[in-house]
């Protein structure tokens, strides 16, 4: 990202009056080097001076200049990652304000693992109290790249690390001495805690108006309601998300992600896939068989009906009729299992390999779309 | 062009003698543009040489004395002291007093291995017990392992794979809790089946193919409903070629990251092998080398895994190029040697 004002032509740190008293040590790469890289002016006399306070073990503020010069040119150069973060604890630096420049910084490099895992850094020494802004950061980050994976990973690792209770407390032989007062903190920091939680479900909610096919979002909701540490096994958050999950199939029935969410949910809760079968069915028929299918339609059943414009059928709904019909040790899943030879050939083979399944005594399971 | 008889359309000219020349270029210097690269050039010159040894280009086009000079850098980067021992990416931070001196890597070690195993040096320079010292050394408490020692990141499943590839490639498996690693590889495991590069991460090709495989390489590999599940989600990745993500676009590198995974799961024959070979062969660039996706410049690393993954999954019209070991992700025959030459028939 530019900054507002254009920035003044750049020095190499060699015309730089205040590092006059450095000599810059170049590289040595033998005489022999394998892949070298021919590297510019700007990033070679940078690494010298680098490497020359990188021995006398210089912790100044001028080497925050050094290294942010050599950040940008190079973001996975971890060794300057980890000296700028030590030199910022040694000149006890405010830390708001560098996470302020990686907040300018991060958007070129939203594919540096350094440059996101600096941040963590940061956020462990900033404490809690920084933690909310930078759910509001990353979300900004994904407006940019919404389904880049350093980001997704930063931010589950903020809510696991910030707003999930301690685990194991129940573990410790113990805890029946001082659970009264534990119980009584939790709860004191859980409700807002909790309340985080509810607002990442409205997030993922908000990530899947602008695009449903985003898996990273269908990801990141699984893990808030179902696998982290917040989750509640409870039956009716898997009915409402069920639910919920065959609205966005209504809406785009040709994408995996969602498919594999309703999946996901039933095999969580141990729920039989035959029990879907009315909602799929419909996905398994070519659109001219929809308007007879609408005119029969209990209303309530509506919603969850394919569009004018869906494509069908529908691959996805086939596997799932297929998977389910499999399940009850129905031997019509095998014609099922023919017509996606036919309308997903790429998968042909698997397609027979688990007609062939279908022989043996165990049920075929956790296929997906 | 070769006519494809059966389609009745035409397949791409595999450019050998290109993809040799390109990674020969490679190897004797990278333009500017690859700086980020800086730390890990180990790992760039492993994918050059992976690449010729699959292309059999490295005694043709490479004279005895440049492959014996290749060898001396890779030893050059070799890091041992009284306790540890393992190989960094480049010389980076040092000088000609080498007052500095960079910390092995787990993946810079793996690829040096390999890469050394690849010009047939016999590894007499090693010392195993500190290697497999500087492994314990780098693992932590949850079962992964950090990349360099005092590095301050956590591990992931890419570092896992490093490791337990390094102790089969020495066949040493008494210096990390292995069990601990295996429990870290589980909690990866995805809702969809594939695997997360850590615990709560989305499912990735590249992180599965590395949870298949160590898990493999623990000697615990996948079985009955996971591992239905997870070829499952392996198979649904292919496009013509694959894609990494659910509902993202394909990509050469995940021919090869889905496909080993395939292959290593047993089940090879589910791969539609022409179809992925087209969209490999759309990305091969004119002048050598292979891209991630139609349109784009070559790399090293999309040019070897392109290759990798052809030479798994040949197509029927062929491809020149030698057969690999999935699980370590060298030729066959590099592979052997590693066995005769590396692995250590005695407990270390």
């Amino acid at each position: 990202m530019e900054f507002l004002n254009p920035e003044p032509p750049y020095v190499l740190f060699r015309d730089r009056p205040e590092w006059s008293d450095v000599t810059p040590i170049a590289q040595d790469d033998g005489p022999t080097p394998l892949a070298p890289i021919l590297y510019s002016d700007k990033y070679k006399d940078a690494t010298s001076y680098f490497r020359a306070i990188y021995v006398a073990k210089e912790y100044s503020p001028r080497v925050l200049d050094l290294t942010l010069e050599i950040i940008k040119q190079n973001a996975s150069h971890y060794t300057v990652w980890q000296y700028r973060y030590r030199t910022l604890l040694a000149l006890n630096s405010p830390l708001t304000q560098e996470l302020h420049l990686l907040s300018k910084l991060l958007p070129t490099h939203l594919k540096s693992y350094q440059a996101w895992n600096h941040r963590r850094l940061l956020l462990l020494q900033l404490g809690k109290k920084s933690a909310r802004g930078e759910l509001a950061f990353a979300e900004i980050a994904l407006a940019k790249d919404a389904k880049n994976y350093h980001t997704w990973v930063y931010r589950e690792w903020l809510l696991c690390n910030f707003f999930a209770p301690a685990p194991a407390i129940t573990t410790s032989p113990a805890a029946g001495e001082d659970a009264e007062p534990a119980i009584e903190e939790l709860d004191e920091d859980g409700g807002a805690d909790e309340e985080v939680w509810r607002e990442e479900v409205v997030f993922t909610d908000r990530m899947l108006e602008d695009d449903v096919r985003n898996n990273s979002v269908w990801h990141h909701r699984f893990f808030v309601l179902f696998e982290g540490p917040r989750a509640k096994q409870s039956p009716d958050v898997a009915e409402s998300e069920i639910e919920y999950t065959k609205h966005k199939i209504a809406l785009a029935p040709n994408n995996a992600s969602s498919w594999n969410y309703l999946r996901g949910i039933l095999s969580h809760t141990r729920t039989p896939l035959p029990l879907l079968l009315p909602f799929a069915r419909p996905y398994t028929l070519p659109q001219s068989a929809q308007s007879s299918l609408r005119a029969f339609a209990d209303p309530g059943e509506l919603p969850f009906l394919p569009g004018e414009k869906a494509q069908l059928p529908c691959v996805a709904a086939l596997e799932f009729v297929a998977d389910a019909l499999a399940e009850e040790g129905k031997p019509e899943a095998g014609g099922v299992y023919d017509e996606l030879v036919q309308r997903d050939p790429v998968r042909k083979q698997f397609w027979e390999y688990r007609k062939r399944s279908l022989q043996s005594a165990s049920a075929p399971v956790g296929a997906q779309a | 062009m070769a006519a494809d008889a059966v389609a009745g359309t035409t397949t791409p000219e595999f450019l050998s003698r290109m993809h040799v020349a390109h990674c020969v270029r490679c190897l004797r210097g990278l333009p500017d543009a690859a700086v980020e690269a800086d730390c890990m050039r180990m790992m760039v010159a492993y994918y050059c040489l992976s690449s010729l040894d699959l292309l059999s280009g490295l005694d043709e086009k490479v004279s005895k004395d440049e492959k014996s000079d290749w060898i001396t850098w890779i030893w050059s980067q070799y890091i041992s002291d009284d306790q540890l021992a393992g190989f960094r990416g480049a010389p980076f931070l040092t000088g000609p007093s080498a007052a500095a001196q960079e910390p092995p890597h787990i993946l810079m070690t793996y690829t040096a291995l390999l890469s050394l195993a690849i010009l047939r040096d016999d590894f007499s320079r090693l010392d195993r017990r500190r290697l497999i010292a500087f492994l314990k050394q780098t693992q932590l408490a949850d079962g992964s392992f950090e990349p360099w020692l005092g590095s301050g990141e956590g591990g992931d499943v890419r570092i896992i794979y490093g490791a337990l590839a390094i102790c089969r490639m020495l066949n040493s498996w008494t210096g990390i809790d292995l069990q601990s690693t295996v429990a870290y590889i589980q909690a990866c495991r995805a809702h969809d089946g594939g695997y997360g590069q850590t615990p709560h991460a989305e499912a990735n090709g590249g992180a599965t193919y590395c949870a298949v495989a160590a898990l493999e390489l623990a000697s615990q590999p996948l079985q009955g409903k996971e591992r239905d599940h997870t070829l499952s989600w392996l198979a649904h990745r292919q496009k013509d070629g694959f894609q990494g993500r659910t509902e993202k676009e394909q990509d050469a590198c995940y021919s090869f990251w889905c496909g080993a995974a395939i292959a290593l799961l047993g089940s090879a024959d589910l791969v539609d092998r022409d179809s992925n070979a087209q969209f490999l062969m759309g990305c091969q660039f004119k002048l050598g080398g292979f891209a991630k996706a139609i349109g784009e410049f070559p790399d090293p690393l999309h040019t070897y895994l392109s290759m990798a993954a052809l030479s798994i999954y040949p197509p029927s019209w062929g491809v020149p190029l030698s057969g690999i070991d999935p699980l370590i992700n060298v030729r066959t025959e590099t592979a052997s040697w590693i066995t005769e030459k590396l692995a250590s028939s005695e407990p270390l």
